[in-house]
């Protein structure tokens, strides 16, 4: 008889037991449901097309694009009675302050920002060491996008860690 | 004999009662975590569905820039202005996300004094503009559809065509979704 009833208790704890593995399961199950999915992937890539867009569009002297203005400082000539390539610095500067802001800080390590001519840098701003660190961090997206000028005059390149 | 039953119903009834409480513990984790990333989902869809609606708004013949018939991938302030008046803006957007649209101009820079000035029809055509005014409100939602909701901001720079001066700026579309904490 005593038996019976220790059969009876030891059920009645495997029941119990059975049901905290599986609340603990659920738990697991919905806790470690990624936030960040494809959502976030194709906003970024659309934000940086069209930033590049809006960017070498821009009327930076007279009737001169940023585009214009790149591609004399490529030739290494003057626009607007000044040189194009300290043109192109101030006007990236001014331009990217106001795009990016605070996330140019290299302190916050989350956007780099650099323009080549000829495979030489002729501008950079942000945290350069950024691809190195993104991708050894445990959640870390490197996300590097370029917008190359025609005829291999510049590229400008955008490069930011999504976590 | 009867004591013995009495103690064996007392079990029988704490371990149901254990069992219920624990039922009890696991549907509510099952129901806290279904409405967390239902809401997660809801605010996902909505900013997708507010990016793809902008998208096709920004493709609109209306507000699109347009050089001897072809599309540009900018956008007209002159039709941008227009378009706000017609009050055909009030039709972007989805009937299931409460959302704002406003255009700001970022470059160049307006100046602190009128950043947040609305470019009026009067103010586009001073020769200080751009540097007159700062955003084109495309769409504010009522304010009874935005109390005790969370907001959420989300923006894509855009370039700025003033067919005045014939000159590109650059501005910044923000979209803020309201949504339920």
């Amino acid at each position: 008889m005593k038996r019976k009833a220790q059969g009876g208790e030891m059920i009645g704890m495997l029941v119990i037991i059975i049901l905290i593995i599986v609340i603990i399961g659920v738990y697991i199950r919905f806790a470690s449901m990624p936030n960040e999915g494809t959502v976030s992937t194709s906003v970024t890539d659309l934000q940086n097309d069209k930033m590049f867009n809006a960017m070498l569009e821009a009327t930076v002297c007279e009737a001169n694009n940023l585009e214009e203005v790149i591609k004399k400082c490529s030739k290494s000539q003057d626009i607007c009675n000044q040189d194009s390539c300290v043109l192109m610095k101030e006007s990236l500067d001014e331009m990217l302050d106001s795009l990016l802001g605070k996330r140019l800080n290299p302190e916050l390590k989350q956007t780099y920002f650099f323009v080549e001519i000829g495979n030489k840098k002729v501008y950079e701003i942000g945290y350069d060491k950024i691809e190195n660190d993104c991708l050894n961090m445990p959640n870390g997206k490197y996300q590097p996008k370029s917008y190359e000028i025609r005829p291999n005059v510049a590229v400008l390149t955008i490069a930011r860690c999504v976590i | 004999m009867k004591k013995k039953g009495m103690i064996g119903m007392m079990e029988t009834f704490m371990i149901i009662f254990v069992i219920f409480i624990l039922i009890g513990f696991g549907m509510y984790f099952f129901y806290k975590f279904s409405v967390s990333s239902t809401i997660t989902e809801a605010q996902e869809t909505c900013e997708l569905s507010s990016y793809e609606k902008l998208l096709a708004t920004l493709d609109l013949p209306g507000l699109q820039c347009s050089f001897k018939a072809s599309p540009k991938d900018c956008v007209d302030t002159a039709k941008l202005r227009a378009f706000i008046d017609t009050k055909a803006a009030e039709n972007v957007g989805t009937q299931a996300c409460t959302m704002k649209i406003v255009f700001k101009q970022i470059y160049p820079q307006p100046g602190i004094r009128v950043n947040d000035t609305e470019c009026t029809p009067d103010k586009m055509r001073s020769p200080e503009f751009p540097e007159s005014c700062g955003k084109w409100t495309l769409k504010v939602p009522k304010e009874e559809l935005t109390k005790n909701k969370a907001a959420r901001v989300s923006s894509t720079p855009v370039s700025l065509y003033y067919p005045h001066i014939k000159q590109y700026g650059i501005g910044q579309l923000e979209i803020t979704t309201y949504t339920y904490t």
